[in-house]
């Protein structure tokens, strides 16, 4: 910036030396102050420094203010007023510029420090975890406590998925307006972020974690639902990810092939691939993870069926479950089987009260689905509910004639001895 | 017939002295800045805001007695409003004065502003002259035949 100030000053000064009152001159004068000035808003990166280059524009249009009528004849088509117009308007533009580096600078620096304490959160997490996943695993732990281990390690779950997610987007942030505009230079910087903080292996080992949880778990009909919002939030999370992630990493990889001397910023280090663990890889333990929690979950409410003594057909997913059902209130309505174990021992008992939470979710069973098997096993239910209300009532009145007729055919007592005699 | 030939070509030549005689008036030919332009190998200037292109080996013969004494040196060039051409360089003791003519510059004077050279010389359009400036104050006021007013070196 020095250099640039000698520069201009030594060649206005030859430009004046030469010939003072040279129309050339003035007009080679006029051009050089103005590149200097340009070329000075190109290089700034500070507002302050574009402070000075304000205060050279004013003096060049003072300057020159004299010479107008000269300078718009020698610049045509353009104008002297044009010129400085120009330069203001450039100038505004690098003010923004420059603001715009300044603030983003600021909030990456605040970001780059969020980012770095949830690092060390997401250590702690992790650790805490892989301690309450042993525990899991000792047999010699009461219900109670097992029950209490399962209620902590899902939580930390949870914090877990959360923390995650949001170190992605702080790391996404300050580039977020359009990944399609981010420049190969913030790309780097995403994807050098990324490594840095192990983002891919933390998804992975997230996924799999629950992989594991799943696996070691003897879960609770309510657990589910939770548990089917954690994957499925996760999930959205991951998909949502993926076009940019694959933006990163393909700008990493251009510039990893280009050679030494064409990369920006002689000396800097080959960029790392974004992550040890290819997303393939974590897209393939995000459907074990999904297939592990489905196959738990579908097992234990066809358990309910069968430890009640019901023959159900085998479901695996919403759809065939809903056809199970079906099935089964068609056997009913047939006369085979004890309705009432299945409407209000299983239904009413078990599926609609622990399990409707879960069963109603989008991508289980969904809301519309499960109303209309409910709708089916409560007509199964209440014509089983009227025949026996029937039955009850027949019971009744057959009760109180027979009691009527007992009480009707009462021997008649004895005519009194004197009516007799 | 031949009447109608006639009646013809008087009709033409009518139409030809009618073109002729089109004239555009209060013309201004002025450059507001004069060309400076640096003479290459083949003793040519050329300026391309101008679209100007010529050849000044006979203007370095008549100054300095060869023809290629100007190669690489600075040729300073400018019109007045009348159209006239007037060239001078570094050292020179003339400005010479030219009008357009079919593919080439007609001398229309050549006017001696210094007699041991010009050191730094500029010019500049002073409508109607052509101010000619130079170190030391130097300045006339020149028209295309003479010298309208200034100092002497």
């Amino acid at each position: 910036m020095k250099l640039q100030r000698i520069l201009f000053l030594l060649v206005a000064l030859a430009g004046f030396a030469v010939a003072q009152e040279s129309d050339y001159s003035t007009l080679q004068w006029f051009e050089t102050r103005s590149a200097a000035i340009k070329a000075a808003m190109d290089s700034v990166n500070t507002p302050q420094a574009l402070d000075a280059i304000k205060t050279q524009i004013d003096a060049l249009a003072l300057d020159f203010q004299p010479k107008k009528d000269f300078l718009d004849k020698a610049l045509s088509p353009d104008s002297f007023d044009g010129r400085i117009a120009a330069l203001r308007k450039q100038y505004d533009i690098a003010y923004a510029r420059t603001s715009t580096i300044q603030t983003q600078g600021v909030k990456i620096v605040e970001l780059e420090t969020t980012v770095a304490e949830m690092n060390s959160r997401l250590d702690t997490l992790s650790s805490e975890r892989a301690h309450l996943l042993s525990d899991l695993q000792d047999a010699n732990k009461t219900v109670a406590s097992l029950r209490e281990t399962v209620k902590r390690l899902n939580a930390n779950l949870q914090a877990n998925d959360r923390l995650l997610f949001s170190l992605i987007d702080s790391i996404f942030l300050p580039y977020d307006r359009n990944m399609s505009q981010a420049t190969d230079i913030e790309k780097e910087k995403i994807a050098g972020n990324l490594q840095q903080s192990n983002v891919m292996a933390r998804v992975y080992s997230v996924a799999n974690d629950n992989v594991r949880f799943l696996e070691t778990t003897q879960l609770q009909p309510k657990d589910y639902a939770s548990l089917v919002d954690q994957y499925q939030a996760f999930r959205s999370h991951w998909n949502g990810l993926g076009t940019k992630l694959r933006d990163v990493a393909a700008a990493a990889e251009r510039r990893n092939a280009l050679p030494s001397s064409e990369k920006k910023g002689s000396g800097k280090p080959t960029l790392p691939p974004i992550a040890q663990t290819p997303p393939a890889q974590v897209d393939s333990v995000i459907a074990a993870w999904n297939g592990t929690l489905m196959r738990d979950y579908w097992s234990s409410i066809e358990k309910e069926f069968t430890s009640k003594g019901i023959n159900v057909n085998h479901f695996t997913d919403g759809p065939s479950f809903a056809a199970s059902i079906n099935a089964l209130v068609a056997s009913y309505k047939a006369g085979n089987g004890d309705v009432h174990a299945f409407v209000d021992g299983v239904w009413r008992e078990r599926i609609d009260r622990d399990w409707r939470e879960s069963l109603v979710k989008d991508g289980v069973l969904g809301r519309s689905e499960y109303a209309a098997l409910d709708k089916t096993v409560s007509e199964l239910g209440a014509k089983t509910l009227d025949f026996r209300l029937i039955l009850y009532i027949l019971g009744i009145i057959v009760i109180a004639l027979g009691a009527w007729w007992v009480i009707s055919r009462k021997p008649k007592a004895p005519a009194p001895p004197a009516a007799a005699a | 017939m031949r009447i109608i030939q006639l009646s013809i070509c008087s009709l033409m030549s009518l139409l030809l002295l009618a073109c002729s005689s089109l004239t555009l008036e209060h013309v201004r030919y002025g450059w507001p800045v004069e060309e400076v332009a640096t003479v290459d190998n083949a003793n040519r200037i050329s300026s391309d805001r101008h679209g100007l292109s010529l050849s000044v080996a006979k203007i370095a013969e008549n100054e300095m007695q060869d023809s290629t004494a100007l190669t690489g040196k600075k040729i300073r060039i400018i019109r007045n409003d009348e159209g006239y051409y007037f060239i001078t360089a570094p050292n020179f003791k003339h400005v010479y004065v030219f009008s357009p003519a079919e593919n080439a510059m007609a001398k229309e004077s050549i006017i001696e502003v210094s007699q041991t050279g010009l050191r730094n010389p500029a010019l500049n359009l002073r409508s109607p002259y052509i101010e000619l400036i130079d170190t030391d104050g130097y300045r006339k006021l020149l028209t295309h035949s003479d010298i309208a007013e200034g100092n002497s070196r």
